[in-house]
């Protein structure tokens, strides 16, 4: 289980990282296309940490007595969810190119909507770096609440 | 230590998968 757990986050990550480096508009169609596929393996990911991770908690490790007692474990699960509900804006996004993209047609991107879906990638980047720093935390026993 | 190590894998696998998805064409056919 926490291969499967490792194994979606790294690809979660370089999904992510993916994802800033090729939304960089004016976008072609074929750039267009590899952005709403990487944002597709993106969501898998994420749904196989989240599944994975739960049932890590529940059926594996040290219990689900010591995780939801500890405020690390909370925060991490906190900024993964903000960070899910965040990623909802870009996503939104790059399916909204679907039609023109079937047409044949790369997508017209306004500068203030290029800037607000930077700034949601960005915002998913510094809740990864949260959600590292909390896992280290309570992998070690920190935050235990009693 | 921990997340230094942890921040370090997640970044040079981030960069890899960077570095792949750059190093592409950009047509998705070759042309014969």
């Amino acid at each position: 289980m926490a291969f499967l757990h490792h194994l979606a986050a790294f690809t979660l990550v370089a999904a992510l990282a993916v994802e800033v480096a090729l939304f960089k508009p004016p976008l072609t169609v074929v750039q267009a296309r590899r952005l709403q596929r990487t944002d597709l393996i993106f969501g898998v990911a994420a749904v196989v940490v989240l599944v994975v991770g739960m049932l890590r908690v529940a059926f594996f490790e040290k219990g689900p007595g010591y995780y939801w007692r500890d405020a690390f474990f909370l925060i991490k699960l906190g900024a993964f969810i903000l960070a899910a509900l965040i990623s909802i804006y870009p996503t939104v996004t790059f399916l909204s190119w679907s039609k023109a993209l079937r047409a044949g047609a790369a997508p017209e991107i306004a500068e203030a909507h290029t800037r607000s879906v930077r700034l949601c990638m960005m915002l998913e980047l510094t809740a990864i770096i949260v959600i590292l720093g909390c896992a280290a935390l309570m992998a070690r026993g920190f935050g235990y609440l009693r | 230590m921990a997340f230094l190590h942890h921040l370090a894998a997640f970044t040079l696998v981030a960069a890899l998968a960077v570095e792949v998805a750059l190093f592409k064409p950009l047509q998705e056919v070759f042309a014969p």
